[in-house]
């Protein structure tokens, strides 16, 4: 098996809220603040599924690498539907 | 007399030459079908392994796949609850009485559930890091 290469397991980061004020009021209408917010709540949860699929392929490249080389199953790589929380 | 022995000697020899190359002929078929016999042993051998490695090796991809597949599931819910929570955050905001200032929207709340999702998400990134593996949760 080749190295993995790192840029396609590379993952990505959202910076927190600040929600830090600048004093300056607009009026926004709930409907679209409601959906604006609800966008990034789903953005987030992309980059979540996106990192952990990220994770997946590196696992399974350490695992299928190791099996290869040594004939023998890792510990932690064949996880079973127990593992599931 | 001396010629008959010549010939007599040169027979011999003959036969002898005859049967050191039929003996060496025979030697050398017979070593060679051991080696081919021995090679074709560790081939198989070796085919054998290869397709073990690979049974291990798919069994070991699905395991993964399913499991990529049952975390999704859960981001997904997750990403559910807080849109669930951002819309109560703004459903319990009043409505602007006519001719007084506007409510405050719920700032507070809107980030905080709105950043414990970005936690998720690094953590994610934390998780399928090079150190941590995939993650276990």
């Amino acid at each position: 098996m080749p190295a993995l290469p790192e840029e396609l397991v590379k993952t990505e980061r959202l910076a927190p809220i600040a929600g830090k004020p600048s004093g300056e009021l607009v009026a926004i209408d709930k409907g679209v603040l409601a959906e604006i917010a609800e966008r990034l709540a789903q953005a987030a949860g992309a980059i979540e599924r996106g990192n952990n699929r990220a994770g997946g392929v590196r696992k399974l490249w350490t695992c299928v690498e190791a099996i290869m080389r040594t004939g023998v199953t890792p510990a932690g790589c064949d996880i079973r539907r127990s593992r599931g929380s | 007399m001396t010629r008959i022995r010549v010939i007599v000697a040169i027979v011999v020899a003959l036969a002898i030459v005859a049967g050191v190359v039929m003996i060496r002929r025979g030697g050398e078929t017979a070593g060679a079908v051991k080696v081919t016999a021995t090679t074709d042993q560790a081939q198989a051998k070796r085919v054998v392994e290869a397709r073990a490695d690979e049974r291990a090796a798919a069994t070991v991809t699905q395991s993964i796949a399913a499991r990529t597949v049952r975390i999704d599931a859960q981001t997904d819910a997750y990403v559910q609850a807080t849109i669930e929570d951002l819309r109560n955050a703004l459903a319990n905001v009043p409505p602007a009485a006519a001719d007084a200032a506007l409510p405050a929207a719920p700032v507070d709340r809107l980030r905080d559930s709105l950043n414990a999702g970005i936690a998720r998400a690094n953590r994610a990134a934390d998780d399928a890091g090079p150190a941590g593996g995939a993650g276990e949760d």
